[in-house]
């Protein structure tokens, strides 16, 4: 089976229309989401109104979690001040634009999808804010699949897509109570695993305007990284006319994130 | 006896100053940069630099010239005019220094100038003089930036975020307590904020001079002004870095060598 895995589209309508039809053209068998659907850009009750209309299972995204529960981001989600003013910015735009099914919508999506031996979450299986990095600890990488107890784990969050693989590795670990001298030792073998990050389809940070995704064989096991072009003139001109800050078009222009984010989970707070 | 400096912007006048300072090494040095009092980055960059180079008062330049025995550095912006400000050269001693880029054609410059030095090689728009760019100017003085976000600031400015800019230097006030100089020129990319021998402020906001000029096209202000403003920290982020970086002195052991 041929599955298309999409992520981050933040409020972004043309990119997600134009990755729908091409994911049409490569005639993938069922569509999986991984969060994000509002934030920064223009059309966030457009973008879950067609997502739930297709009936996408989709993932709960950090930007989604904010928009039903408030703004709990740590503040180190940030590299910076400016970022974080950016970031509020959007954040009070979307939430007085999005529509109560909205909301009620994004409420209900779950942190986690298993199916088979595939697990799809947005950040990671911990928190939906942690960036599981391309160069992240091999040890932690695997940890990380091991919690979800499948063998391909997707995520997105980064907005850079990867594809990386964690060969077989045997894990021990001793575990030694306070209250007695013995010494427990466990021993896991983990057979080979992967971690897909599928980029993002509207707040791309790879340098172009162009939206990304991933096509998954389930059967060859054969990745595919889509890179999609669309008008994104459109949503520049929608950001300006809804009255998005001006810098969040400019950088969506130059294939930037419209506002930066902390490049890893561990970032240390300097405030 | 009056050395008088005048180019395009970012072409390096400043620098060739400085540079004619260290070969020359006069003796009383003073330097005047009219019609930038508002803001005097160079002067205070010259002044760092430098620290036995006076600055002259721009009011009473006519009457200190008369007096004055040693060499007189006058910068000329490139927005000032050189035909109002002759009659002033000419009571003097007075060398006419033009900097311009390598192979410039003609220019007004070229025909003030008793000597032409290259400089920094910027491409001058064919209509420079009839359409000279616009200039923003920000005072910053007591504003304290998240480096971070200056970081960003600086990299969206240079990318034409905000209008064309073609040159761009300020004196800012960073986090650690430290002021850094920030020097742009269209085409060579700097993305560098050397910091200034300036002792570490880190008591309330910085009592010293700070600011940013930006040279260009369709400089869109209001943006530059709100984005600079939420590069800043407020009095409670200050607070809470100041005490941390005291605090963090206060425990660095004494080195005795």
């Amino acid at each position: 089976m041929k599955i298309a895995v999409m992520s981050c589209i933040h409020g972004n309508y043309e990119a997600l229309d134009e990755v729908l039809q091409d994911i049409d053209r490569q005639k993938a068998d069922k569509i999986y989401c991984l969060g994000d659907l509002v934030g920064y850009g223009p059309f966030p009750n457009a973008v879950v109104e067609q997502i739930r209309s297709l009936d996408i299972p989709t993932v709960q995204g950090c930007w989604d979690e904010d928009i039903v529960e408030g703004l709990n981001a740590c503040e180190c989600s940030y590299p910076s001040l400016l970022a974080e003013r950016r970031g509020r910015l959007a954040h009070q735009w979307t939430n007085q634009e999005v529509h109560p099914e909205t909301r009620e919508y994004l409420a209900q999506l779950p942190l986690t999808r298993k199916e088979d031996n595939l697990c799809f979450v947005h950040g990671s299986p911990h928190s939906n804010h942690e960036y599981l990095l391309p160069e992240m600890n091999a040890f932690a990488a695997l940890e990380r699949v091991l919690a979800t107890e499948t063998d391909v784990l997707f995520c997105g969050h980064t907005h850079i897509p990867y594809a990386r693989m964690l060969h077989s590795e045997t894990l021990q670990v001793k575990v030694k109570q306070p209250s007695t001298e013995a010494v427990r030792e466990l021993t896991f073998s983990a057979p080979l695993k992967r971690i897909i990050n599928v980029g993002s389809v509207g707040e791309p940070r790879h340098g172009r305007p162009n939206a990304t995704y991933v096509l998954y064989d389930t059967d060859t096991q054969a990745v595919t990284l889509r890179e999609v072009e669309y008008d994104y003139q459109k949503t520049c001109a929608a950001i300006l006319d809804k009255g998005l800050p001006a810098i969040f078009a400019w950088r969506l222009a130059k294939g930037l994130e419209f506002a930066e984010k902390a490049e890893d989970a561990t970032h240390v707070c300097e405030r | 006896m009056i050395v008088a400096v005048s180019g395009p912007p970012g072409v390096g006048k400043t620098h060739w100053i400085a540079r004619h300072l260290r070969q020359h090494k006069p003796q009383n040095p003073c330097y005047l940069n009219p019609q930038t009092e508002t803001l005097p980055l160079d002067a205070t960059w010259l002044g760092t630099e430098f620290p036995t180079l006076q600055m002259l008062p721009p009011g009473q330049f006519a009457q200190l010239l008369a007096l004055f025995e040693g060499i007189v550095y006058l910068e000329l912006p490139w927005y000032l005019d050189l035909g109002g400000i002759e009659p002033l050269l000419q009571r003097a001693e007075c060398d006419r220094i033009a900097i311009l880029p390598p192979h410039s054609p003609e220019t007004p410059w070229h025909n003030w100038a008793d000597q032409i030095h290259a400089g920094n090689p910027l491409t001058l728009s064919p209509d420079f003089h009839q359409h000279p760019p616009e200039v923003h100017r920000t005072q910053l003085n007591g504003k304290v930036l998240d480096f971070d976000s200056l970081a960003v600031f600086w990299y969206e400015l240079l990318q034409g975020a905000y209008g064309e800019a073609i040159r761009a230097k300020g004196i800012l006030e960073i986090a650690s307590g430290e002021a850094v100089y920030g020097d742009f020129v269209r085409g060579r990319m700097n993305d560098e904020f050397p910091a200034l021998d300036w002792p570490q402020w880190l008591q309330g906001r910085p009592q010293r001079l700070s600011g940013l000029e930006i040279c260009g096209d369709g400089l869109q202000r209001e943006a530059i002004i709100q984005t600079l403003e939420d590069c800043c920290l407020s009095d409670e982020q200050l607070h809470h870095y100041q005490q941390q970086i005291r605090a963090s002195l206060d425990r660095e052991p004494e080195v005795t060598v």
